[in-house]
């Protein structure tokens, strides 16, 4: 007896899968994450840097966190650790020409960055620390 | 914008995953803060279920369909906060609890949108934006404030209401 006759005449050669006509939730994710890697190098670069300019990272790690990750992103994808805090027109030219390659020329003259990763000691948000861990990105930016 | 059908955008998308929008149709996402979540939704709106790995305050991303961001702009009820921002800078994460705050605190007054100008370049380069965050106050489809930087949640407030107090 085939399976066909069983049935009224309707023939399901192939499980049907059925899809309930409303999904509550369904989860995309399409950030690409820069490699441990580079979020390394990107990390002991600030540390260093912070160290000699005499700055310290932000009372919120997770601001410091975010920076690092957005300046490996822009390492591995242009070459070069271009401002994560800043948009755009031309990307891969502005990593060419260099002015927002961080340190960029504003820190470098002036102290002054706006991602919030190395804080002069007045600055409001300035924490006492120039050092940060790579656990420490990974867990504050476990969310992104 | 990218990846439209001829109906709406995706207008903004929140820096943690996303739900996804619902497939007959695309929907904008604007983020309305400090609203319960909703498990029913309503008839006509389609309410997005975030999901909850960790504690965070509560959250409401209201999805509306828009065909652009001027659609945004015209048929909006009150003035609005427009966030611009990128996934990887550390100031725009966080005002992220700042803006629920705010959103909260004035949501009679104000609208909070939130635009990840990696997305939506062409928007970002319309209204030339450089420095991540970028506030601009939008009333009556115009821009009539626009400040750059992280700032605390009393600020931010006290700015908002300054501008939206000022005569036309």
């Amino acid at each position: 007896m085939s399976i066909q006759s069983s049935f009224a005449g309707v023939a399901l050669p192939l499980p049907v899968a059925v899809v309930p006509l409303r999904r509550s939730v369904s989860l995309i994710r399409a950030k690409v994450e820069p490699s441990e890697k580079t979020v390394e190098i990107m990390r002991k670069f600030s540390e260093q840097y912070a160290r000699r300019s005499e700055t310290y990272f932000c009372v919120d790690k997770g601001v410091t966190s975010v920076v690092i990750k957005g300046l490996a992103d822009h390492k591995e994808t242009l070459g070069a650790p271009l401002c994560p805090c800043r948009h755009y027109d031309d990307k891969a030219a502005e990593a060419a020409q260099g002015f927002w390659n961080c340190p960029c020329v504003p820190m470098r003259e002036r102290k002054e960055c706006h991602c919030m990763l190395f804080l002069t000691p007045d600055n409001d948000f300035a924490g006492r620390e120039q050092s940060i861990t790579l656990d420490e990105i990974k867990v504050s930016t476990s969310n992104l | 914008m990218a990846g439209c059908s001829t109906a709406a955008v995706v207008l903004s998308c929140h820096a943690r995953p996303s739900v996804a929008a619902d497939f007959s149709r695309q929907a904008a996402l604007t983020s309305i803060r400090g609203v319960p979540i909703r498990r029913f939704p309503a008839k006509n709106r389609r309410l997005s279920v975030l999901p909850q790995r960790r504690i965070i305050p509560k959250v409401e991303a209201r999805k509306q369909t828009f065909s652009s961001f001027d659609d945004l702009l015209e048929n909006s009820d009150k003035p609005l906060l427009v966030d611009f921002y990128a996934t990887w800078c550390g100031p725009c994460q966080f005002m992220v609890p700042i803006l629920d705050q705010v959103g909260e605190k004035l949501k009679d007054k104000i609208r909070v949108v939130k635009i990840d100008t990696e997305k939506y370049t062409t928007l970002a380069n319309r209204y030339q934006i450089e420095a991540l965050p970028t506030f601009i106050v939008f009333r009556n489809g115009k821009p009539c404030d626009r400040f750059e930087g992280a700032l605390p949640a009393e600020q931010l407030i006290s700015r908002i209401e300054n501008v939206l107090n000022v005569r036309q």
